[in-house]
């Protein structure tokens, strides 16, 4: 008889493994490792940044200020909504003090719902206004940049797509990706096209627009942005819509690809029209248990020391002041896409369906 | 001990079941909508697809895992078999998406197979094709298991006659697949179960299942009535499947069992061989990626909490479903089957079946209460009411199949012996009680470690570290780690290996302990150390004063405080970067602002012996000295790191000949001395942890009694005691909360008795300490809003009768008696 069907059988052959001492040992081990929660007051943030880009802004702020900070992070598996949608659930009893998003839309829709509270931040003021709300109930930060990633094997840079509507050439047919616009940041750039062309040209040309994407063949995939350039870099695409963190650490890791900063021009050169930014948001909780600790977490993210980090960190992402000359490779945008980030807000589930209704197919 | 059994089953299922449906349907009814557009796909498509790959994995999961099955149901003990059984449990035991993202990433870019795949445009065929191959790998020990387990208790006098008959191999093969078959459905039903619930491999391979559609609804804002409507086919279907597990009936063991045939070479070797291909040299492989590239020390740094805290969690989930599936045992011996099991099974089943996202929404609606939140909702017992909900079914399952299989002539000697203590029945089960609950707690820890969308969405709070290891795992290959990934994945299969091990040579005696074990995790989670602040004495007021605020008298979160005692003055400087002056009544008589604060504000003070105020200007790298009207009468301090320059300064103290000592941080973590007009002398101390260095020198204080020089050295929680050239004297006290330890001290004052008072930040509390050997001599404080309580103590200091203590994070100041 194996040995392992003695257990179903009944005839439970026991060995004499673990004695008592061992199962002391166990439970000292387990005694020592839960063991001792720390049970200071803290402050309570929900992060949905990337969790190696935010832990150590947060220990940073941890060690300036002294106050503990207790984190709940998004996973990949639920994304952003996820931890927004916990707000919601657990508004009538927040948990949270400060929610930290690596988008402003889902803190945009948040505030509106009341949510997030307002803010005065001294800090925070320095910021160019299209990136905070007046109310002060979020304040952006620390952009990235949405992009056209392409494969440096079979695109040259001259002839890479300079313009989000260069996707539609003929010459990219079946070898465009993008993300599901259901998620995250390709859903509020969606929203930003569908408000831009809608308040700049005409409306309707972000549904002529798609009308050409779908022609193209172009791809939504499952796997969000960091897909797109995996699928880019594994020749499956030629270019794809994502952001630049993701170029950043697709680069970082050898893969042969880079990014354009496209602009949304349609008639060329129009001031405004350049690279849609998408900050990361802060902003309070409404019945933060611990407002005085909020406040001073959302300064300290807003501050340039937190921008300098993210800056040089795995995901680059953008400076918004004019930050120190000496620091390496800051990536700043001139010209960035000129939107009002609450009418995208707004608009973001029209251009979601437009753009299911035009481009979702089973992938297999 | 029936009565405990039945209590905690009843407890458990109250707990875990009922109050989360209750908690969905009350946040259903409250639920109203969103009045956003939200896009909807057809799903007809989607669940089919989603059933088509399920079954396709158990399709060829069970052609591959039949044949191991049936040999391992023969093979005898020993060695090889020991080691075959092992290596079987390791897939089971690994997060079945980072199987298929290892498999998929030993075809990276620019590799050979990868640009073939590229150049024929076959990429999405590879990378299906991927998933096939690692989904199997993962699920086919799964239906060898219940080929085993069914064909041990086959009797096996038909293979007897069928060597009588000289059957040909056609038919033995018919034969064998017909007595097998029941065992084959069962073991793919429930990989299929399995496939259908583990979506997110299947997002990484771009595969679109219903999963993906319902975390798309979610990120819409869905109402959850529309959730549940979209998933309502695959609910039906879940319910369907388990219930066809419950009640196909199994074989109970054989009254008069034969000798099982041996096993056939050609078993042996085709086993080995499925063994090697798809465990052994995958892991084989594994190895080589991880050797000269490994990233443990990056994993560990970032996840190893992680890994730590989801074994715990899902080790506790696991004995508390062991425990639950024996209670279930004890109750069906004894009572049978009636309506209120079938309500209770039904309830487990039904938490199986709905989306996690809903079952989210419940535990959320029903736990996050304030009455209960802060031992429930808050607490770590969340995780294991999500979790023991969750996977609560598998306890009834197991028990039930147990129970099942148990000879009828046990049963009726259980019955007619009349049976009612459980000490009589433990010695008559005890071999199937122990195999209940070791079966279902092996099977509940493999599930929870795997688990993450419950894990996620309630998940409490934790250190800047705190994430479950499966969404570790999940981020780590969104942010483009590859080698992080396979470098935990190698240790969660070194890991896995030891699990195996101990299962394989038996647990007897643990599952003996579980009771006591279980009682002692239980506290330890729910109660952990928190210490009752209420033991510690309220600071014995004399007068209070301040507010919330940026108006006069009013602070906001002030960080520093200076007394005059020649005057009875009392300076604070807060984060509007305001330096206030009131009375010893509280009452405001000055303020005035720092020159410069958008970089940040002052976090020292000090008064001179001739009254001028000294600042410690902490993000402007200086000290700034006033008079005591507010004006400004000297400065001196750059940023650097040379001689005389500073970094983020804290504190001065004024020592022998007016020289003045200041304390900073932020890399130069050291003393600096100067004359009084500020020129440079020397200095002392570096960052580190060591006798003569500091981690954050916070505050200093001087005695000149005793000619001796305190350090308030915050990070490394103790009080550097030196002489005025800067030599260490002595170190007194260390982290900890108890008497004579210190958290976090942020201030230190010389008493008139030459002893020290300490506010300590991380332990809310002041102590008072003896200055020859950091013994305890009074703690006042505590942690709390109520006057005579702290919260964040920044600062204190004393003008011989009275001590000031700045309780920053009430923003306000409390004096009393000096000590």
């Amino acid at each position: 008889m194996s040995p392992g069907f003695r257990v179903i059988q009944g005839g439970f052959s026991i060995r004499v493994v673990l004695g008592p001492v061992t199962h002391l040992v166990a439970s000292l081990l387990l005694l020592t490792f839960i063991g001792c929660d720390d049970p200071r007051p803290g402050v309570v943030v929900y992060v949905s940044a990337d969790q190696d880009i935010a832990r150590p802004v947060l220990e940073r702020f941890q060690q300036h200020s002294g106050i503990p900070v207790e984190v709940v992070y998004d996973t990949e598996a639920t994304k952003t909504t996820g931890l927004a949608n916990r707000l919601r659930n657990e508004a009538d009893n927040p948990r949270a003090d400060v929610f930290w998003s690596s988008e402003v839309f889902q803190p945009i829709l948040l505030a509106r719902e009341g949510i997030l509270v307002p803010h005065a931040s001294e800090v925070g003021a320095e910021l160019p206004e299209q990136f905070r709300e007046a109310e002060g109930r979020w304040w952006g930060f620390s952009p990235r940049a949405r992009v056209i990633v392409y494969s440096t094997d079979r695109v040259n840079v001259q002839d890479a797509p300079q313009t989000w509507m260069d996707l539609t050439d003929q010459r990219w047919k079946g070898r465009v990706a993008m993300a599901d616009p259901r998620f995250g940041t390709t859903r509020g750039h969606v929203g930003a096209m569908l408000a831009y062309w809608d308040g700049n040209f005409m409306p309707g040309y972000f549904g002529a627009y798609l009308e050409g994407l779908k022609e193209n063949d172009t791809r939504m995939l499952t796997g969000g942005n960091a897909a797109v350039v995996d699928g880019v870099a594994r020749g499956e695409f030629d270019v794809g819509m994502t952001d630049s963190d993701d170029v950043y650490r697709a680069i970082e890791n050898g893969w042969n690809v880079d990014m354009i900063l496209p602009r949304h021009d349609v008639q060329g050169g129009s001031r405004g029209s350049g690279t849609l930014l998408i900050p990361n948001a802060a902003g309070i909780v409404n019945g933060a248990s611990n407002p005085v600790a909020a406040s001073q977490l959302v300064d300290f993210l807003l501050s340039a020391e937190v921008e300098n980090m993210l800056a040089e960190s795995a995901s680059r992402n953008l400076v918004l002041r004019q930050l120190d000359p000496e620091a390496s490779e800051q990536l700043q945008v001139a010209d960035p896409l000129d939107v009002d980030l609450g009418v995208v807000a707004d608009r973001s589930p029209e251009a979601v369906d437009q753009v299911m209704r035009k481009l979702a197919e089973p992938s297999s | 001990m029936t009565r405990l059994l039945f209590s905690l089953l009843i407890l458990a299922w109250l707990a875990c079941v009922l109050v989360p449906l209750a908690g969905l349907v009350s946040a259903f009814i409250g639920d109203g909508g969103t009045d956003d557009i939200v896009t909807e796909v057809s799903t007809t498509g989607i669940l089919l697809r989603t059933l088509g790959w399920s079954a396709m994995i158990a399709a060829v999961s069970a052609s591959i895992g039949w044949i191991p099955g049936r040999y391992m149901a023969r093979a005898r003990g020993g060695g090889c078999n020991r080691v075959l059984w092992i290596l079987m449990v390791v897939p089971m035991c690994l997060p079945a998406y980072a199987i298929f993202y290892c498999w998929y990433q030993a075809v990276p870019p620019g590799s050979y197979l990868g640009n073939m795949a590229a150049e024929n445009g076959m990429i999405p065929m590879l990378r299906e094709g991927i998933l096939l191959v690692s989904m199997t790998c993962w699920s086919w020990p799964i239906i060898s298991l219940c080929v085993a387990a069914c064909t041990s208790l086959r009797r096996d006098r038909v293979h007897e006659l069928l060597t009588l008959d000289a059957a040909g191999p056609g038919r033995r093969l018919a034969v064998a697949i017909r007595e097998d078959l029941p065992a084959l459905l069962r073991g793919m039903l429930i990989v299929g179960m399995l496939m259908i619930a583990n979506t997110v491999a299947f997002d990484l391979a771009q595969v679109q299942t219903m999963g993906f559609h319902l975390r798309a609804l979610e990120a819409q804002a869905a109402p959850g009535w529309m959730i549940l409507q979209s998933s309502l086919p695959l609910v039906v279907l879940l319910l369907v499947a388990i219930g066809l597990l419950v009640l196909v009936p199994l074989r109970r063991s054989p009254e008069d069992p034969v000798p099982a045939q041996p096993p056939r070479t050609w078993q042996a070797v085709v086993t080995w061989l499925v063994v090697i291909l798809t465990i052994i040299l995958p892991i084989i492989l594994l190895g080589v990626r991880v050797l000269g590239r490994v990233q443990l020390d990056s994993f560990i740094s970032l996840y190893g909490r992680s890994l730590g805290w989801t074994v715990l969690v899902s080790l506790v989930a696991a004995i508390v479903g062991g425990i639950l599936s024996i209670a279930m045992l004890v109750r069906l011996l004894k009572a049978g089957r009636n309506w209120c099991g079938t309500v209770a099974v039904f309830g487990w089943l039904l938490m199986a079946s709905i989306p996690g996202i809903l079952l989210v929404v419940g535990i959320e609606s029903a736990y996050n209460r304030p009455w209960i939140r802060e031992w429930t909702y808050d607490s770590s017992v969340i995780l294991l009411v999500g979790l023991v909900g969750r996977f609560g079914f598998i306890a009834v399952l197991v028990a039930w199949w147990i129970r099942m299989i148990t000879p009828e002539s046990i049963l009726q000697v259980f019955r007619s012996d009349g049976v009612d203590s459980f000490g009589a029945m433990l010695e008559s089960m005890r071999g199937r009680m122990l195999s209940t609950g070791l079966l279902s707690g092996v099977i509940i820890f493999v599930m929870s470690m795997g688990e993450v969308v419950v894990t996620a969405g309630i998940s409490p709070p934790g250190g800047t570290a705190g994430v479950s290891l499966p969404a570790s795992l999940l981020n780590a290959m969104h942010y483009q780690e590859p080698d992080v990934v396979i470098s935990a994945l190698w240790v969660l299969v070194v890991a896995s290996i030891l699990v195996a091990c101990l299962m394989t040579l038996g647990l007897g005696r643990l599952m003996r302990r579980l009771p006591v074990m279980l009682v002692l995790l239980s506290g330890i989670m729910i109660v952990g150390c928190d210490s009752d602040p209420n033991q510690v004495r309220p600071i014995p007021i004399e007068h209070v004063f301040g507010s919330p605020g940026s108006g006069p008298g009013q602070f906001n979160y002030p960080r520093s405080l200076a007394m005059d005692g020649d005057n009875g003055w009392i300076y604070v400087v807060d984060k509007n970067a305001r330096i206030q002056k009131f009375d010893l009544e509280g009452t405001h008589l000055l303020e005035w602002s720092m020159p410069q604060k958008e970089n940040g504000k002052p976090t020292g003070l000090h008064v001179g012996s001739d009254g001028s105020v000294y600042v410690a200007d902490t993000h402007y790298f200086r000290i700034i000295r006033y008079d005591p009207d507010g004006r400004e009468i000297s400065r001196f301090g750059s940023y650097g790191t040379d001689d005389g320059e500073f970094i983020y300064t804290t504190d001065l103290a004024v020592g022998p000949g007016g020289r003045l000592y200041v304390s900073e941080y932020g890399g130069n973590d050291r003393v600096q001395v100067f004359e009084p007009d500020g020129r440079y002398l020397f200095g002392f101390g570096s960052q580190g942890s060591e006798s003569t260095q500091f981690n954050r020198p916070q505050s200093i204080g001087f005695s000149h009694d005793k000619d001796e020089l305190y350090v308030a050295d915050a990070c490394n929680h103790r009080i550097v005691v030196t002489d005025p050239d800067g030599q260490v004297l002595r170190i007194l006290c260390g982290i900890g909360r108890e008497p004579g330890q210190l958290c976090y001290p942020y201030n230190v004052l010389v008493l008139p008795d030459g002893n020290l008072m300490v506010a300590e930040f991380g332990n809310n509390r002041i102590q008072k300490i003896d200055v020859s050997d950091g013994r305890s001599l009074g703690i006042w404080g505590g942690l709390g809003f109520e006057p005579g309580r702290l919260q964040y103590p920044w600062s204190l200091d004393g003008d011989g009768s009275t001590v000031a203590v700045l309780d920053s994070g009430n923003n306000r100041v409390a004096l009393m008696e000096s000590p």
